[in-house]
């Protein structure tokens, strides 16, 4: 790490640290620090545009055919549902899911520093939704989305 | 309480895969005790590092909405045969797990 990075990385640091004193998002920039902090506000928020913001520091996500998500268009029981991304966009530094009606949208994100940027999880659906990819990529957020019918919720009742 | 994380590797085309199996509840805190109609405490894990040689490579963040014993893969590029790979995780209550396992 070169020095001036360093100090970029010092001051992101404090700021966030400000704002989570203040009781902001404190905007995470996922991969940067090995560290963090569990990002408790973007798990709690209730909109996709509050995730990504709290997230991201951003709203706008650009649509991307670079981006595989892989997911049936069906799902029996929305207490398993198995999603994988994959994707060629370079230097990704963070893979998220998100489930636009899940009653917390946020499902993970996950950093790499060093790991191929790939993500899959079996995933809990409420109901049928939309379900997100987002691919932070060079500094600018990449989405791809699909959705999934959904029979039985997966938040039991 | 004890709970089960098992790791294993294997080889696909020229990327090595991490398969990660951890017995965990993964409890959303919005289901009721049908015995006591009581809400379920949410427990679940909240954070997970993945290492090679004992550098980190990856780190995931989740929530309640990922399901039950949860499975994770991680892939890596360019590892050696006898090279450690490790997960560690955490949860919203503290437990902690971790396994690790040599690639093949």
């Amino acid at each position: 790490m070169t020095t001036s990075n360093r100090r970029v990385f010092l001051q992101r640091a404090v700021a966030s640290g400000t704002l989570a004193i203040l009781g902001g998002g404190g905007l995470l920039r996922p991969g940067l620090s090995s560290a963090a902090e569990w990002p408790r506000h973007a798990f709690d928020a209730n909109t996709i545009e509050q995730v990504l913001q709290t997230l991201y520091g951003t709203n706008v996500a650009t649509d991307s055919t670079a981006i595989r998500l892989k997911a049936p268009r069906q799902a029996e029981n929305g207490a398993l549902v198995p999603i994988e991304v994959s994707t060629t966009l370079p230097s990704v530094t963070s893979i998220a899911i998100v489930v636009d009606k899940n009653p917390r949208p946020l499902v993970g994100v996950m950093a790499f520093n060093g790991a191929e940027p790939f993500l899959s999880l079996n995933i809990r659906m409420g109901e049928t939704s939309n379900v997100r990819a987002l691919v932070y990529s060079q500094d600018r957020l990449y989405a791809r989305q699909q959705v999934i019918r959904v029979t039985v919720s997966g938040y039991g009742g | 309480m004890a709970r089960s994380t098992r790791i294993k590797t294997r080889q696909r085309s020229g990327v090595t895969e991490v398969l990660c199996l951890i017995d965990h509840p993964m409890e959303t805190g919005q289901r009721i005790d049908p015995r006591t109609n009581r809400v379920i405490p949410a427990h679940f894990i909240q954070k997970l590092i993945f290492e090679v040689n004992g550098k980190q490579v990856a780190e995931a963040d989740i929530g309640t909405a990922v399901a039950q014993d949860p499975v994770f893969v991680v892939r890596v590029r360019g590892t050696r045969s006898g090279d450690t790979i490790r997960v560690k995780w955490t949860d919203n209550k503290g437990e902690k797990g971790s396994a690790s396992t040599f690639v093949a």
